[in-house]
């Protein structure tokens, strides 16, 4: 019963944003209609001045009605497929901007380990990059602000956790304020909230998103200092695409491997022997090539000089990645000095061979 | 009485498998069909002191088994090893290891489940 009030509060303030957002957005259209007509400057500057603080509203009260349907349990991820990086690109050219304007580094990098196609709600990603970096940024007046994403770790062939780390050379929050700026409606004190703006949302918002993907907001600082945030979340890698053929003699094997690269999406064309491997190269075009180097009669190497051979006219290069029960680096060079790009051992892992893949074969 | 240690390679099985169910399903339903088999012509090899046909079955034996026990595995391994080097003294006491591993390794795969095998698995 001690709970009612407060959801009662909460369905106010959902009810109340989502009212002022319809009229929020007629102001700024009318706005930009307005700025698009012939103006004398002063009306020019009080129109954009008015546009500025429009979008700074609308920015609060889209950040309120995130929190009531966050508290309310009534925020659905939209779960689409999407590339990280083009997603991302926008947002942090604009945070670039902003930190630019304070005389601020910005450094931004995503690891080459990280898939370039993902299952995840891009925009709710966007809003957590953009609050713990916008905050980062917001709150260092020298120095420069460091964004990496990594891939965290991959916990099944369906669920991998991106970890978002952003370090800065800002103000630092000290140990008492660490939880409560996560929490919603309380900055570090009301002098901060003053000479920075804002309602102090946005760390709230990317918390709940994060623990809403499964993941997490941990934050280390030092007063004075600065701090660094490392926010996870689980995302799905996205379907992939590409015609692989698979040359491996051992029946397990070959139906592990085509089982595997068929759940990630690709098209996988099985032959059980070299001679078999060569006959569907000259005839069909494939996007990479898994092979076993130890076969009967002919064996992985000769595939590979005979491919390299016909490629040698065209100009063309098929990506060729060993599957071999050899494990020693002299294996490996042998391997690359063959001719094939990459060298798996045996027993193969299913998340290792994707990522070899997504390496490899042209998105 | 000491406790018996599983003879299956947990952590390995489960990257093999990609935390999958199904897959590891189709893993193990595969091993067991062709074990016997391929067990077999490895047996036959080293019964005709054919030092090419045991390095053939053993390097087969190894594709197979090594994903499920690292102890399989490296008997497989070191038969082939035996075979390629012209050395067939050891093999049969190797085969007689192996056979071993591989008969406690089918009497755990039935009842494997990804649950268990995360359970045996430093969290990655």
């Amino acid at each position: 019963m001690a709970e009612a009030p407060r959801k009662g509060e909460e369905e106010l303030l959902a009810n109340v944003s989502h009212e002022i957002l319809t009229p929020m957005n007629a102001i700024l259209g009318m706005t930009e209609l307005v700025l698009d007509s012939t103006l004398a400057e002063e009306q020019r500057r009080l129109l954009l001045t008015v546009r500025s603080a429009a979008r700074d509203l609308l920015e609060i009260l889209n950040d309120l009605l995130d929190v009531s349907q966050l508290h309310a349990g009534k925020l659905a991820l939209d779960l689409a497929p999407f590339g990280l990086r083009a997603s991302l690109d926008e947002i942090i050219r604009a945070l670039e901007e902003r930190a630019r304007r304070k005389g601020l580094g910005l450094v931004y990098r995503v690891d080459p380990g990280v898939p370039e196609s993902l299952l995840g709600d891009a925009g709710r990603i966007r809003q957590i990059v953009l609050n713990i970096v916008g905050n980062a940024v917001k709150f260092t007046s020298q120095g420069e602000v460091d964004v990496r994403i990594d891939l965290d770790a991959a916990l099944t062939i369906d669920r991998i956790v991106l970890r978002l780390t952003v370090a800065d050379t800002g103000i630092g929050i000290d140990e008492a304020m660490r939880t409560a700026i996560f929490r919603a409606f309380e900055q570090e004190d009301m002098s901060t909230t003053r000479r920075h703006g804002g309602a102090g949302l946005g760390l709230t918002i990317a918390s709940r998103l994060a623990t809403l993907m499964d993941g997490s907001v941990e934050l280390e600082s030092e007063v004075g200092k600065g701090s660094t945030f490392t926010c996870t979340f689980v995302v799905s890698p996205g379907p992939a695409s590409g015609h692989i053929l698979v040359v491996e003699d051992n029946e397990l094997n070959a139906e592990l491997v085509e089982q595997l690269l068929r759940r990630r999406g690709y098209e996988v064309t099985l032959a059980t022997g070299g001679r078999q491997a060569i006959e569907l190269l000259a005839a069909r075009r494939f996007d990479a090539l898994l092979l076993d180097l130890h076969m009967p009669e002919v064996d992985g190497f000769q595939v590979v000089r005979e491919l390299r051979a016909r490629e040698a006219s065209t100009g063309e290069h098929l990506p060729v990645i060993a599957l071999t029960a050899l494990s020693r680096p002299s294996d490996r060079d042998r391997c690359l000095a063959a001719g094939m790009d990459e060298f798996v051992s045996k027993p193969v892992e299913a998340i290792a061979l994707w990522r070899l893949l997504e390496r490899f074969v042209a998105r | 009485m000491p406790e018996l240690t599983s003879v299956i390679a947990h952590d390995t099985l489960l990257a093999t498998c990609g935390h999958d169910a199904d897959i590891l399903a189709l893993m193990v339903s595969g091993i067991l069909a062709r074990l016997p088999r391929d067990l077999g012509v490895l047996r036959g090899a080293v019964g005709d002191g054919d030092l090419a046909r045991i390095r053939e079955a053993a390097h087969r034996l190894y594709g197979m088994v090594a994903a499920f026990s690292t102890l399989a595995g490296d008997e497989a391994s070191a038969i082939e090893d035996r075979a390629e080097q012209g050395d067939g003294a050891p093999i049969e006491g190797r085969l007689a290891r192996l056979e071993a591993i591989l008969t406690e390794l089918t009497r755990e795969l039935p009842d494997i489940t990804v649950s268990e095998l995360e359970a045996r698995t430093e969290p990655p």
